[in-house]
């Protein structure tokens, strides 16, 4: 019993001493795109770790005990917000016991601030409408200038937690803008010819997306947000799609891919799945990577040659 | 169970902290210590003595292990004491273990909990300990798509005296299984059907049975609330 305490005492004070030095800010998020986009910003002084892989639905991420360990000792907290994470976060924020990320602290930091916010619900929201999100469609990580927007605002709290190195943080941040723009530059080229096109989505995360390259979002697999369709749904959406001819049904790794391949089928279209979210898909590890590979199948499809990743 | 020693019947005034552990699992303790309070339909244990030494108190440790990315351990072991209104000490102790599976990719449409516990009452009258009531349960949930759960049950009590199938007078040993059926059409809604037979022995003859079917319907209105894992 006592060689056990002993051996107990030893790796508690092991783990003590294995904590990372104090230079380096541990960040951790509540979506992939965001430990992506503060990877690049923090550079070598930060370590940035996503509780929701990318292939994993953000807005279900399973309140496991093992995250509320994995923040414990974490520096910066930064949440998707407009509520994307409401079904999760406010267990596992207060259950890591870290009185430095939660919502309020210094080191909470709300990604969605200085985003123009789409798809708002005007008056009150029924609960009639699904798990429909009152603050507006917090997927906003689905249009490359948004995630400018986050780079700049992570820069800053960075550079407010760690002082000695802002100036690295603000360059980071300037080139993560700059690789953007001449990527976007890409991306609008390849969706050029696209423009005005319609595709039907699993559920609304593509509104940020079709703005920015100007799609048409004829429709839903959902009938509403959570609810999954019924076969009569299915049926009515397919044939509205054959009657607009509308060619595309997209939904991500995470979602039920049957409803997606039965209304494509019955509407003549097809569906392909394609991640919103970095590492969502093989080969898309970063927010850059992402892009390019649901561009390209985005395009692919509308261009009726490929079905995308898949 | 009827008869069950939950915490949930033991939340009045108290002093209560909890601790995360620096282990590198997910290890929590809680202690606490609380008023005092007799025997009655919400508090099972009785607590009630007046002696102005009487501070009953709680003890809980959980741990939580990732057997792998969608699998998860957790045991927990509970203590709780106090002083009865007869001024002896009254305990009860706990243990728990629960597997979970929930798939990353499919969080909300798959998975499976696998769930047992084990608890006992007891006393200490003279410096001896008596063991009271004692009993368990075990159940499986499994998740078929995102509308619909079911699940298996059983339990069993020994030398019970304040479930149903008695009188109160004699104690014995109650058995039940159960099956259940849940739909849920949404975040906010569900509908939970449960059959279930008990079987009861008194040790002295008599074996009443019990069938129940029991519906529960349940509609939240409001804000989304967060998911307990
Ligand atoms: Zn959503």
């Amino acid at each position: 019993m006592k060689s056990l305490i002993r051996s107990l005492c030893v790796s508690i004070l092991g783990l003590l001493a294995s904590v990372p030095s104090f230079a380096d800010l541990k960040v951790a998020t509540s979506l992939s795109d965001l430990a992506s986009v503060a990877q690049f910003v923090g550079g070598k002084h930060v370590t940035a770790q996503s509780l929701c892989p990318g292939y994993a639905d953000p807005h279900f991420v399973p309140a496991k005990p093992s995250l509320m360990n994995a923040i414990q000792h974490a520096d910066v907290f930064v949440s998707t917000g407009l509520e994307l994470d409401a079904g999760w976060l406010p267990l596992v924020l207060p259950g890591s016991r870290n009185p430095n990320i939660q919502q309020g602290a210094k080191g909470f930091v709300d990604a969605s601030d200085g985003i123009t916010v789409l798809e708002k619900p005007t008056g009150t929201v029924s609960r009639a409408e699904g798990d429909i999100h009152p603050l507006g469609n917090p997927h906003y990580y689905a249009d490359p200038k948004n995630l400018e927007i986050v780079a700049s605002h992570l820069a800053d709290v960075f550079s407010r937690r760690d002082p000695a190195n802002a100036a690295e943080y603000a360059a980071n941040a300037k080139a993560f803008q700059e690789r953007m723009e001449s990527s976007l530059a890409k991306w609008e080229k390849a969706m050029a010819p696209y423009k005005g096109a319609s595709i039907v989505t699993y559920h609304p995360n593509f509104v940020y997306f079709a703005d920015r390259f100007g799609l048409k979002l004829f429709g839903t697999v959902e009938p509403k947000p959570g609810i999954p369709p019924s076969p009569h749904y299915v049926n009515e959406l397919a044939e509205s799609m054959r009657k607009a001819g509308v060619k595309v049904v997209v939904y991500q790794p995470y979602y039920n891919a049957d409803p997606n391949e039965q209304v494509a089928k019955r509407a003549g279209a097809i569906a392909v799945e394609v991640a919103t979210e970095a590492g969502g898909l093989p080969g898309n590890d970063d927010v850059f990577a992402k892009f390019d590979v649901l561009v390209s199948s985005v395009a692919g499809a509308l261009s009726g040659k490929s079905g995308g990743a898949r | 169970m009827a008869n069950s020693i939950g915490e949930e019947g033991f939340k009045d005034a108290g002093l209560e902290a909890a601790w995360l552990t620096p282990l590198p699992w997910f290890a929590e303790l809680t202690g606490g210590v609380y008023q005092g309070i007799g025997v009655d339909d919400d508090h099972p244990l009785d607590f009630g003595s007046s002696r102005h030494d009487n501070v009953p108190f709680l003890g809980h440790f959980k741990n939580q292990f990732d057997l792998n990315d969608a699998t998860t351990l957790e045991l927990g072991q509970s203590f709780i004491q106090g002083r009865g209104s007869d001024a002896d000490l009254h305990n009860a102790f706990g243990a728990d273990l629960t597997i979970r599976n929930v798939p990353l990719k499919n969080a909300n449409r798959r998975g499976w909990i696998l769930m047992g516990e084990y608890l006992q009452k007891g006393s200490r009258v003279g410096g001896a300990y008596h063991q009271e009531q004692h009993g368990g349960y075990a159940s499986f949930q499994v998740r078929l798509s995102q509308v619909w759960w079911m699940g298996v049950r059983g339990e069993q009590a020994r030398d019970c005296t304040t479930d149903f199938l008695f009188d109160g007078a004699v104690p014995g040993k109650v058995t039940r299984g159960s099956v259940n059926v849940a739909w849920m059409p949404s975040e906010f809604s569900f509908v939970r059907l449960e059959y279930s037979r008990a079987n009861a022995d008194d040790g002295h003859g008599a074996k009443p049975t019990d069938d129940r079917i029991m519906a529960q319907l349940s509609y939240t209105i409001g804000y989304h609330p967060a998911h307990a894992y």
